[in-house]
């Protein structure tokens, strides 16, 4: 660590910040707040459609830049409508690709010439595989930053990102070329190809220990079980609301509040209705989620699928005992099964089996009091202290590593490096 | 460690540099208080009239550059001397009212109680002011909105504040800074786009009513050194105009031509007028044809 000490230049690129109240914009703004915190001058890229403030505040002197999407079309022709096609035909398939991600390669590749980054950190399969391509030659290391599970983001899931084989192949590319895959847990690490084990780096998401107290799990006359999360079908709400219908009617003094919203949103009221809940809410998400936690008596996550489960930690920080599935990678991670929580094994009816985890814990104070006071301990393994140390020691290895090793072939493309100001 | 710094860049301002520094009422601050003057190079009697007032009145501090160098290498020669906590501005011949620091202390205070030191970062406390055209019996009050996306603001023009209304802490600007010396106009804009683009945002005092004083005045205000200018930051800053869409950048850079065609006008400059108006259709038909190309 000859470098160590000397302040980094690093940006980190996103595809939106504006108005995006997800789990990696988060994370996002928390590493860029941390890293800025000690001395790094820190800048934000992003692509969004259409651009203004971070919902997350970022720290002042933390600079933004955005390349603004141009829409998903080119000369008329929707290019997303393709991808049926481009699975079938290679052709097809490189020609919508290159149409759809060059705009933002070159886009980004000035954005990196404006900010001129020691490295950039780019942030899941939406943005790391464009900005790796725009940093070849540009001696700039680019970081690759996967915030779900591996193998769900690398093709395995249908749901998610561009399911053109191109941009799948370009997405394994990017991961073999860039300076260091990030990943959010050990096991993570291992659904990786082997080769590419040694420049992976855990890195979880850093959870702030509460500042506003614990919650009280004791019983009282009105009792809360929460739920963070967007409204969307890996994260299964509604699984959670039938196993609600069952605990309802036996547990006069408790309620369901799910604080998220999303595209779900009016089928999951339906829902509501249809099964003639009372005590069930959905709230939209707020910046002071803090107090939605220490107002709570216990916490639930029902997701079939969860990239770490981000919510699960804070949960457990503010002292709420958790409650969720086993066969869900990251929160069967998150959440220590006696220790912190409940992990709920789904067998064959995923709602009985939560039902009966919700009951529980529902009907046993004393255990919900046991489970809520190893909660904060427990989330101490993702204290944002640590975190950061984390990736500042990463950004230092992955910059000194890769400085001066400019492809002598590829100054050709000219990138005239200059300092912003 | 004194509370406040007024900074006060003043070139040929021997008429109204006392008006200017008498306004400042030092006693609204709860602390001490420093009035930081740099004489840019004057030719006139400023620097003796500084030397009289400052025996009056011991919070001066003067600042000298022996040749013009132009407003902005003024104020980064005040923003490096200057000591207060929190740092202010006023132009030699404009005029605070009384009540204008002492609500702007208010407010950085009230934002200090609420939400710590830390929430003080990168806030600019601005007040209404009385916008005073030279030759007009009255003034006109301008009030402007705190803006929810102030890089947006102040690419389309549309936020009225000028840095001489400004009041935040001395590392807010200083973080921003330094002032662009290639800009003799429009260096506020060009320091706040900066301020804007670390994330920084403009609060209003609670009084609402001017609080100070901007006597306007057509003198000198060269097109061509507008013009310029406004092109300086636009080439500059052009990936922040695009970030809202090519369309509207279009739109705001139209506005750049506006406002330099009107100064040629009103200085009766045919020829920067001329020139101002064929480059305007240039960058107009360029712009419909690139348009036509890439939608067809």
């Amino acid at each position: 660590m000859t470098n160590s000490g000397r302040p980094l230049r690093i940006a980190l690129a996103i595809t939106a910040l504006y108005g995006v109240s997800g789990g990696a914009e988060r994370v996002l703004v928390d590493v860029a707040n941390g890293l800025h915190r000690r001395g790094h001058d820190v800048s934000v890229l992003t692509y969004q459609v259409s651009n203004g403030p971070s919902f997350y505040p970022l720290d002042y002197g933390i600079r933004r830049f955005d390349g603004r999407q141009r829409e998903g079309r080119s000369h008329g022709v929707d290019l997303t409508s393709l991808s049926g096609v481009a699975r079938r035909r290679r052709s097809v398939g490189i020609v919508t690709w290159l149409a759809r991600y060059t705009p933002r390669m070159l886009r980004s590749r000035r954005m990196l010439r404006i900010a001129d980054p020691d490295l950039v950190i780019a942030f899941l399969p939406s943005s790391f595989p464009y900005m790796t391509v725009a940093a070849v030659g540009t001696g700039i290391p680019v970081v690759a930053s996967i915030h779900n599970v591996p193998w769900r983001e690398l093709g395995g899931d249908p749901e998610r990102w561009d399911q053109n084989p191109v941009d799948i192949s370009v997405r394994r590319w990017a991961l073999r070329r860039c300076g260091a895959i990030t990943v959010l847990l050990d096991s993570f690490r291992e659904q990786l190809d082997t080769d590419l084990h040694a420049k992976t780096s855990v890195l979880p998401n850093p959870v702030e220990p509460s500042t506003t107290g614990v919650a009280s799990v004791d019983d009282s006359a009105e009792n809360e079980v929460l739920t963070v999360g967007r409204l969307y079908p890996a994260k299964d709400h509604a699984t959670l609301i039938r196993a609600w219908a069952i605990v309802e009617p036996l547990h006069p003094n408790w309620r369901l509040r799910i604080v998220g919203e999303g595209p779900l949103g009016p089928e999951l009221e339906a829902l509501i209705d249809e099964l003639e809940l009372e005590r069930v809410q959905i709230d939209p998400p707020r910046t002071d989620i803090e107090q939605a936690y220490t107002a709570a008596s216990l916490f639930v996550l029902p997701s079939r699928f969860e990239g770490f489960g981000l919510v699960t930690v804070e949960a457990m920080a503010h002292g709420l005992p958790t409650v969720g599935f086993a066969d869900c990678d990251g929160t069967n991670e998150v959440i220590e099964h006696g220790t912190s929580g409940v992990l709920v094994e789904p067998g064959t009816d995923r709602v009985a089996a939560l039902a009966d985890g919700l009951q529980r814990l529902m009907g046993d104070e004393a255990e919900r009091r046991r489970l809520a006071a190893n909660g904060p301990a427990s989330a101490t393994r993702f204290a944002p202290d640590r975190v950061i140390d984390a990736w500042e020691q990463l950004g230092y290895e992955v910059a000194s590593s890769t400085s001066g090793s400019r492809h002598r072939l590829l100054q050709l493309v000219r990138f005239p490096r200059r300092r912003a100001r | 460690m004194k509370q406040l710094t007024v900074c006060i860049p003043a070139y040929n301002a021997a008429e109204t540099i006392e008006r200017a520094i008498r306004s400042i009422r030092v006693e609204e601050a709860s602390g001490d208080v420093e009035i930081l003057v740099c004489d840019d190079g004057s030719t006139d009697d400023t620097w003796s009239v500084l030397e009289q007032l400052s025996a009056e009145i011991p919070q001066i501090s003067m600042l000298r550059h022996r040749d013009n160098l132009g407003r902005p290498a003024a104020r980064n020669k005040l923003l490096e001397a200057a000591t207060g906590r929190f740092l202010t501005w006023l132009d030699a011949d404009d005029e605070k009212y009384p009540g204008m620091l002492r609500a702007q202390l208010d407010r950085l205070g009230s934002i200090e109680d609420s939400s710590g030191s830390a929430g003080l970062e990168g806030v600019l406390v601005f007040t209404d002011y009385d916008w005073w055209p030279m030759g007009q019996d009255r003034p006109r009050l301008v009030q402007p909105d705190v803006p929810t996306d102030p890089m947006r603001s102040l690419l389309d023009s549309s936020f009225g504040g000028y840095l001489w209304l400004m009041m935040g802490l001395r590392e807010t600007f200083l973080a921003a800074g330094p002032f662009d010396p290639r800009l003799p106009r429009l260096q506020d804009l060009g320091f706040f786009i900066r301020f804007a683009e670390l994330g920084g945002r403009f609060d209003r005092v609670d009084h609402r009513g001017a609080l100070c004083v901007y006597h306007k005045s057509d003198q000198g205000r060269n097109a061509a050194q507008v013009w310029r200018s406004w092109t300086r930051i636009w080439r500059m800053h052009r990936h922040h105009f695009t970030s809202y869409g090519l369309a509207e950048a279009r739109r705001w850079r139209r506005h750049h031509y506006r406002v330099a065609r009107r100064y040629a006008r009103n200085n009766d400059d045919k020829l920067t007028f001329a020139v101002i108006a064929a480059l305007e259709v240039v960058y107009v038909v360029t712009g419909r044809l690139r348009r036509v190309v890439f939608d067809a």
